[in-house]
């Protein structure tokens, strides 16, 4: 009885470890982290320890992979936790998940069929929003657009 | 299905904000730079009128923004919002209350500067006066009467120049002299400038090379020496704190020298050159006047050693040759025993030279300090007088017996011819 009484006390305690999950974790930075890549086309993030290249979204949005070396990134991490990057003359917001040592694509949503020109993402739970210029405005879910004109 | 109401609320309320499109990041920027703008404007705002203007600006600041409050506290971490506005409001604070004593002082600096072009004015004026003087006292032919009211008249002016020129030094420190070392570099070199304008270091030089000249060209009688001691103390102690505080202003200049020209400057004020003028000709210029001021000294204590040791010489009396305070005393001291132990008749010391001459004419001067000291001189005094005192006393005794024989003498006498002169007894 005692033998089966402790092989189930021990199940039940690895089966918490295993499922070990916080619950409610709200990783929206309060403002987007504005910056220009390097001749290396690195993006680093000081105050968010956060620092990747841009060569793969460059060689995607334009495909040229050094098109972005030198030019304003705009990155802004949503409620969730996805990366939401996009920046002037892009045509889509790329949004990612954390993963090992990378950001891996969750979805790219395409926002202009010319590309934008100014843009701006706010944080606006549990959406991204993203503003361009007058008239321009989009509420992003991390795979589509949930509410916006588009001119 | 309440949360579909609410995603729907919620879109409504993003809808009717959407004309007021507004980018997060431009609005931490926009309070940023405004911020900023505004710390270095306060910051380097000169006048109080420009501060009272500033503060509608802060106060603006802090209203246009209070909707972001929130947002802010987020976005500026680690600081916030109120942080910032509370951070501008203390500068404000402290440039207010330094644009006032700023203000204050350059008030009180022109005033100053009035009061030193007086100053400066006078001293010239006892300068060429000093030197007619100078010319007088060369003069062969005059009276002994007036060779003194000569001296006593020159070395009035001397006098009247040191104050003149401490009064002159101290006015153009005035304004900082409670807070020279708060004062910024800017100031300091404020004050070069001035002291380099007025000349302050040559004068110094010529005040104490004047006294080496009067020193040289006068014989002075022993109660002169108290004065001008006391007056080469005085400019001493003066020299001492005003070389202070020049190192102190001098090193200030240098360091704006070897820094980057100040913004705003094109060609060198007329102010700034003459700091730098100073800052490069006051080691020269301090050492000399370190170098006459110790000849000064050195003149007046070898003048004054060997006149009072003439007092002794000049009436044959032998003693061991004193430089300062402690041989002196050592002589003095050395006399006296040699009085005791020899038996010799102490009174041409004790009467002629200690009380006729050195307690009369010398005492105030040897009492200084910085020559003898008071309680050293009782010392010495109360030596002498006791040997003094026994001299008084053997004569006093001799003086005594006198009296006794004599009134023995006459009491002998009387009662002898009183025996002589009884009448015959009647009963015989």
């Amino acid at each position: 009885m005692r033998k089966i009484t402790a092989c189930g006390l021990l199940s039940l305690a690895l089966a918490s470890c295993s499922s070990l999950r916080i619950e409610h974790v709200d990783y929206g930075w309060p403002v987007e982290f504005v910056s220009a890549a390097s001749q290396s086309n690195m993006v680093t993030a000081d105050r968010y320890g956060l620092s990747f290249s841009v060569a793969t979204i460059a060689a995607a949005e334009f495909q040229d992979s050094s098109a972005l070396a030198g030019s304003q990134i705009r990155l802004l991490r949503s409620n969730e936790g996805f990366y939401f990057l996009t920046g002037p003359r892009f045509k889509h917001v790329y949004v990612f998940r954390c993963d090992e040592h990378a950001l891996v694509k969750e979805s790219v949503i395409e926002v202009s069929q010319t590309g934008l020109r100014d843009p701006r993402l706010n944080l606006r739970a549990p959406f991204v929003e993203l503003l361009d210029g007058e008239g321009f405005h989009k509420l992003l879910t991390r795979s589509e657009i949930q509410e916006g004109s588009n001119p | 299905m309440t949360r579909t109401l609410l995603l729907a609320l919620f879109l409504l309320l993003v809808t009717a904000l959407a004309p007021a499109q507004q980018s997060d990041y431009d609005v931490q920027q926009s309070f940023e730079q405004r911020y900023l703008s505004l710390r270095h404007t306060v910051d380097s705002a000169s006048t109080t009128g420009e501060l009272d203007r500033l503060k509608g600006q802060i106060d603006a600041l802090a209203v246009e923004f209070q909707d972001h409050k929130e947002f802010l506290d987020k976005a500026l971490y680690p600081d916030t919002f109120d942080g910032r506005i509370e951070a501008l409001r203390q500068l404000f604070n402290r440039s207010y209350t330094r644009t006032t004593t700023i203000q204050t002082q350059v008030t009180r600096i022109t005033e100053l500067e009035t009061a030193l072009s007086g100053l400066t004015g006078h001293l010239d004026t006892l300068s060429a006066e000093r030197t007619k003087l100078f010319a007088d006292l060369q003069t062969a032919n005059r009276t002994l009467a007036s060779l003194r009211e000569t001296v006593k008249r020159l070395n009035a002016n001397l006098q009247a120049h040191d104050r003149l020129l401490f009064s002159l030094i101290d006015s153009i420190f005035l304004p900082y002299d409670r807070n020279l070392r708060q004062a910024s570099d800017i100031e300091k070199e404020n004050i070069a400038g001035e002291l380099q304008q007025a000349n302050v270091l040559t004068r110094v030089h010529d005040v104490a090379a004047d006294n080496v000249r009067f020193l040289q060209a006068t014989q002075l009688q022993p109660k002169d020496y108290g004065s001008l001691i006391d007056q080469y103390q005085q400019f001493r102690s003066r020299w001492t704190g005003f070389s202070d505080k020049m190192h102190d202003v001098v090193a200030a200049t240098g360091r704006i020298t070897a820094g980057e020209p100040r913004a705003g400057r094109g060609k060198k004020a007329p102010a700034d050159q003459e700091a730098r003028d100073l800052a490069s000709s006051a080691p020269l210029k301090v050492t000399q006047v370190d170098s006459v001021i110790h000849l000064w000294n050195g003149l007046l204590m070898t003048d004054f050693w060997l006149g009072l040791e003439k007092e002794f010489t000049g009436k044959g009396i032998s003693i061991e040759h004193f430089t300062d305070g402690p041989s002196f005393s050592s002589s003095i001291r050395g006399l006296v025993a040699g009085y005791k132990g020899s038996g010799a008749d102490p009174d041409p010391f004790v009467n002629e030279v200690w009380r006729e001459r050195v307690d009369k004419e010398w005492r105030d001067a040897l009492t200084r300090d910085s020559v003898l000291g008071k309680a050293e001189y009782a010392s010495l005094d109360q030596a002498v007088s006791e040997l003094g005192k026994k001299t008084v006393d053997l004569k006093l005794i001799l003086y005594i017996a006198g009296i006794l024989i004599i009134a023995a003498a006459v009491w002998w006498m009387l009662s002898r011819r009183g025996k002589k002169t009884a009448p015959p007894d009647s009963t015989v």
